[in-house]
């Protein structure tokens, strides 16, 4: 399958951006805009580069990263592998609520760590509490050891719905669904309006408040264009299934490092998958099923 | 710091226990002292008015339960007491899980030759380190040790989803057996310490450079 650009949003894009530019010379006079990045600034969308534009669009970005962070970097655009569609699973009766992925997650991908941007949020309730809708749930849970009596802790991230309402939603074209299944953010076509973070019923989109601070010596340096590259301030984010790593054929990194092993991956197209045995075996259900997202992230007992 | 023997620790432990107990109950203490006979099956041990095995502190002992050579020698070393402490606590124990169902061997053995004769007991010494298993016998170590009895958690396994495989979904994998996991001798997973928590977003202060 190709990467077929959506004209029509490329449409609106276009039209968005010629008035934006004449707002941006009215700002520009009055030296608000002044680290504007203009040959990023009109660069082509993801979807419609040719190899030429994709490959020096890559180098740039290279050399930009490696510049400012004093390391090598690779940018990779690396395709989806032909038949794929990636699910994940998580093991509701093994989760121990150590957040081990989060901090796994953070690493591999970039997240910014002042502010703190997590992608994983790991959610603790009562047993026996309503907790589809996860209002009597809690993040900021912190007891000396876990698995915690009468608890239990559903992790939450991306749920790569198949009606996305992030896609749907976006002005821009920046945010869209990929042929593996993959929902993925083109972070220079984000404009930051955030709607995508409104419309996401899973809380699962990230903005970056203020420019994200990594320790130069933490940053992961193995990147993928649609995926962990460092982002800049203003653009939303979030879960990629590890878009770096799945698409190498490679395990999401908070899966290889979940100590009970809680975590499943794998590809839904292949019958010998864990996935398919994990749907076909198992009593499975995806959060908030009703909304008709159709979420590829299956939870189970 | 010198480390204190497990046993040094216990008597130490006890006695002061003892010393608590007997402020308590005086009467009650002296009485109980009293009426521990040394054990004739369990040469070391006694038997509390109760007919149960204790040690000479009064702790009893359920490992004498299973009436097993393998226990009672191991329990008297010092370097394996601890093994068989845990494995005392476990499910396994109070499932009559004996050491001998995993390693094989005699527990009825009269001396250390009988209880281990590797021709006639089968006796399994797992001393392979795991790093050194091969690739394809790791599910026949599984299975042997752990899922002849667990047979649905073995399944679940083996298809990916009980425990954990790591490297690539669509090639090579590592495949984690349960003692990676599990301690053998204590197979209740540990609790964990979790990382900490995310910062709430009322104390998410912008940094300064981006205040003003
Ligand atoms: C009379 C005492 C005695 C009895 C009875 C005994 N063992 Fe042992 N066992 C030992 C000692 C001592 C060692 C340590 C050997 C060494 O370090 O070389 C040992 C080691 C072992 C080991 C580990 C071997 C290694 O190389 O690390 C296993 C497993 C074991 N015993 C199982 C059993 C089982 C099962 C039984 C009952 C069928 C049993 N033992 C009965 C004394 C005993
Ligand atoms: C559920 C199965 C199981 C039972 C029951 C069991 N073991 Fe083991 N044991 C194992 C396995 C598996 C290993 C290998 C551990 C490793 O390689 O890390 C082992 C290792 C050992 C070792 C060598 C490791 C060391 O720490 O030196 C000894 C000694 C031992 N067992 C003794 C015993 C004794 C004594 C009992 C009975 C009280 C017992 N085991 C009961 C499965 C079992
Ligand atoms: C001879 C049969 C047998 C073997 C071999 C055996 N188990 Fe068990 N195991 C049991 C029984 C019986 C129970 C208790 C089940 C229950 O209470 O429901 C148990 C319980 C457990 C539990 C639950 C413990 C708890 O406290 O909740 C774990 C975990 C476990 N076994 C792991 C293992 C592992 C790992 C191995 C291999 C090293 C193993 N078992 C080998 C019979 C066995
Ligand atoms: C990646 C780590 C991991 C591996 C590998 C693993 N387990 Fe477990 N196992 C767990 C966790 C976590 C639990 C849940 C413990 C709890 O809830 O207290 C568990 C629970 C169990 C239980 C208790 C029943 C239950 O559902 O609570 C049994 C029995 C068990 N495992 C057997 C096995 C066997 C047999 C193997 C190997 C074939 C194995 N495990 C491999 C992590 C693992």
């Amino acid at each position: 399958m190709k990467n077929k650009p959506d004209n029509k949003k490329q449409m609106n894009r276009r039209g968005f951006m010629k008035a934006a530019t004449a707002g941006m010379a009215g700002l520009a006079t009055q030296g608000c805009v002044n680290n504007i990045n203009w040959d990023r600034f009109f660069q082509s969308h993801f979807k419609e580069m040719d190899k030429e534009e994709l490959k020096s669009t890559l180098a740039k970005l290279e050399k930009e990263y490696s510049a400012k962070y004093g390391r090598e970097f690779v940018v990779k655009a690396t395709a989806p592998m032909e038949g794929t569609l990636f699910g994940y699973g998580l093991d509701l009766s093994r989760c121990i609520g150590c957040r081990r992925c989060v901090y796994a997650c953070v690493g591999e991908n970039n997240q910014s760590r002042d502010p703190q941007i997590h992608w994983i949020s790991v959610m603790r309730t009562k047993m026996g509490d309503k907790w589809a809708d996860l209002e009597n749930s809690t993040r900021y849970y912190d007891p000396a050891l876990v698995p915690e009596e009468g608890y239990f802790y559903m992790p939450i991230g991306c749920q790569m719905c198949e009606q996305s309402a992030c896609v749907k939603v976006c002005p821009t074209g920046a945010t869209w669904k990929e042929p593996d299944g993959i929902v993925v953010v083109d972070y220079d076509w984000c404009i930051g309006c955030r709607y995508c973070m409104a419309a996401c019923p899973y809380g699962a989109r990230h903005f970056n408040l203020a420019e994200p601070d990594i320790p130069k010596d933490e940053i992961n340096t193995n990147t993928h264009y649609l995926g962990n590259r460092p982002r800049p301030k203003g653009v939303v984010e979030k879960c990629t299934f590890c878009i770096q790593r799945t698409r190498e054929g490679k395990y999401p990194a908070c899966a290889e490092i979940c100590p009970v092993g809680a975590r499943k991956f794998g590809n839904l197209l292949d019958p010998e998958s864990e996935m398919r045995y994990l749907l076909e075996h198992k009593r499975v259900f995806r959060l908030k099923e009703d909304l008709n997202t159709q979420p590829k992230f299956y939870y189970f007992f | 710091m010198v480390p204190i023997p497990a046993r040094v620790a216990r008597s130490a432990l006890y006695a002061a226990l003892a010393c608590l107990l007997a402020l308590s109950f005086p009467s009650a203490w002296g009485q109980d002292e009293e009426e521990l006979v040394p054990s004739k099956d369990h040469p070391g041990y006694f038997v509390n008015p109760d007919g149960e095995i204790v040690d000479e502190f009064g702790l009893l002992l359920r490992l004498f339960e299973h009436e097993s050579v393998c226990v009672r020698c191991h329990y008297e070393k010092e370097k394996y007491e601890k093994l068989v402490l845990d494995w005392d606590k476990s499910k396994h124990s109070k499932n009559k899980v004996t050491c001998e169902k995993c390693h094989g061997g005699n527990p009825k053995g009269a001396n250390v030759g009988e209880a281990k004769n590797v021709e006639t007991t089968n006796f399994q010494v797992i001393n392979t380190p795991l790093d050194k298993l091969e690739k394809d016998l790791v599910p026949q170590a599984a299975f042997k040790y752990c899922g002849q009895c667990h047979g649905i958690k073995f399944r679940d396994w083996s298809f990916g989803i009980h425990g954990k495989r790591t490297g690539y979904w669509n090639g090579e994998k590592e495949y984690w057996v349960c003692i990676l996991c599990h301690n053998p001798h204590n197979p209740k997973f540990q609790k964990l310490e979790p990382k900490p928590a995310p910062i709430p977003p009322s104390k998410l202060a912008l940094r300064k450079k981006d205040e003003k």
